[in-house]
């Protein structure tokens, strides 16, 4: 009887253990992806860029609005026509992964991007948070967050400068 | 003996187990803590906000390097909602609890922030994520996350309003209501705006001379699509002109131009200047748009000529 209560006991701990399945990974093959997809970007390789999404991706970069992945990249590529030079850096770089409530995978990313602004050289360095979301190994949900004011007056400063030479050659 | 190597082992099994399922949580007290800060800056309580910090807390706003102190984030918040007539993250939040690989417990936030600026009532919607270190249930780190050039653009808007001639405030204002006027097809409205004898030219063409014109094109419209709606997707002003990028969309379910409705939807980009008199009436607009196109999304088609 003894043994019977033991074994069940052992048996309900297995089974609890199973329910308490890791749920943070700080290495998982979606984190691979991740890190694949990062390198992709810093290298401008955009089809293995575009590789990684499900065609039904749906994006959303400081926004609540969906896009898809060819309308954020044509965005991206527009932000970067006017870096000399753009890459997230080894420095304060985290990947982790974590199942949800849910049971979704959701691969959460901090890093720091730092580009040039090919018009002056000014060097910019803005930190970004992705949280996406991957099913079976492709990404499904992406949520972007990154503070694009620093680039905004920049662009702004350039324009009224030009403005300004524009000026004088006409007068 | 085997009794207590059994013992051993469910007590080693549990353990792990516990320790697995510590790492992510959606509840918990740290939660409850940062839940409790943003009720704290949603109601203004600022003495409870402080209260959740560590004296010696590092708040690092959209930088790594750089941080602030919580005062220095508070007299930041005050700063900002001064501005606003209201201000807060709905119900639509995302909380999770994680023990990363050295040990430290962190908060990760994710929501939407809406704020309406006091100066035109404009409401600004920023998605915000924040990871916070807690400590012995305190903050000890703040991290933010979120595109501070929206809020940015959306001021200098408010400032150059502050800049902009009388005469220009009036125009803009009439223009606004214009093309509101033209969506919801309300004619009364649309002569308050214009000058009796306004004019349309569509495509170089004189399509309308007088108010009544306009109004019965417009009426054209709203008779094709009952759904019709005039989007401006961005304007400029400049010596009493408006220089207007249109978006027109509308489902065609009833009779337009003497033809039997088709059923399709169109979505049209077109260009109108508008010109306004020194009292900021419209007195003529100039539009411009692609009408094959449209005739093609109805469903038209061309016919070469014979030959």
């Amino acid at each position: 009887m003894k043994k019977i209560l033991l074994t069940c006991l052992l048996a309900t701990f297995f089974i609890s253990c199973k329910n308490a399945e890791p749920r943070y990974f700080s290495s998982s093959p979606e984190i691979d992806v991740a890190k694949a997809h990062i390198k992709a970007y810093n290298e401008g390789d955009w089809t293995t860029w575009m590789s990684h999404y499900a065609d039904t991706a749906k994006l959303s970069h400081n926004t609540l609005d969906e896009s898809s992945p060819a309308e954020v990249l044509e965005g991206l590529k527009g932000l970067l026509a006017g870096t000399s030079s753009y890459g997230f850096t080894d420095k304060d770089i985290f990947y982790e992964m974590v199942v949800d409530d849910e049971n979704e995978k959701w691969v959460n990313f901090w890093g720091t991007w730092e580009g040039t602004i090919a018009a002056n050289n000014q060097k910019l360095i803005i930190p970004v948070h992705l949280t996406v979301q991957y099913v079976d190994g492709k990404i499904v949900e992406e949520h972007a967050y990154y503070d694009l004011s620093e680039y905004m007056a920049v662009l702004q400063k350039i324009q009224s400068e030009m403005e300004v030479e524009e000026e004088e050659v006409e007068n | 003996m085997k009794k207590i190597l059994l013992i051993g082992l469910a007590i080693t099994l549990f353990m792990a187990c516990e320790q697995k399922a510590e790492r992510y949580s959606t509840t918990g007290p740290e939660i409850d803590l940062v839940k409790g800060l943003l009720a704290d800056y949603e109601k203004g309580d600022w003495e409870s906000w402080m209260e959740k910090y560590a004296d010696t807390a590092k708040v690092y706003y959209n930088q790594w390097d750089d941080s602030i102190t919580v005062t220095q984030s508070m007299e930041g918040h005050k700063a900002n909602i001064a501005l606003l007539s209201s201000y807060g993250f709905g119900d639509n939040v995302t909380y999770e609890k994680i023990i990363s690989d050295n040990g430290n417990t962190w908060i990760n936030f994710w929501g939407k922030w809406e704020g309406t600026l006091k100066a035109n009532n404009k409401t600004i919607v920023l998605p915000v994520h924040l990871s916070v270190r807690v400590l012995d249930g305190k903050i000890v780190q703040e991290n933010g996350f979120w595109d501070n050039s929206i809020m940015q653009t959306a001021l200098r808007e408010i400032e150059e309003m502050k800049n902009m001639p009388e005469i220009e405030k009036t125009i803009m204002d009439n223009h606004d209501k214009m093309v509101e006027a033209w969506s919801t097809n309300d004619v009364e409205a649309f002569k308050s705006l214009t000058v009796p004898n306004v004019i349309r030219n569509s495509n170089g063409t004189r399509q309308a001379s007088n108010q009544s014109e306009y109004a019965a094109m417009m009426n054209q419209f709203h008779t094709g699509f009952p759904d019709f709606n005039v989007k401006m997707d961005s304007y400029f002003l400049k010596d009493g002109k408006s220089y207007l990028y249109w978006t027109c969309t509308g489902t065609n379910t009833g009779p337009f131009m003497d033809n039997p409705p088709t059923g399709k939807k169109i979505e049209i980009h077109g260009f109108s200047v508008w010109t306004f008199d020194s009292n900021g009436l419209a007195v003529q607009e100039d539009s411009f748009f692609d009408n094959m196109d449209m005739l093609s999304q109805l469903g038209y088609t061309l016919t070469p000529p014979k030959g």
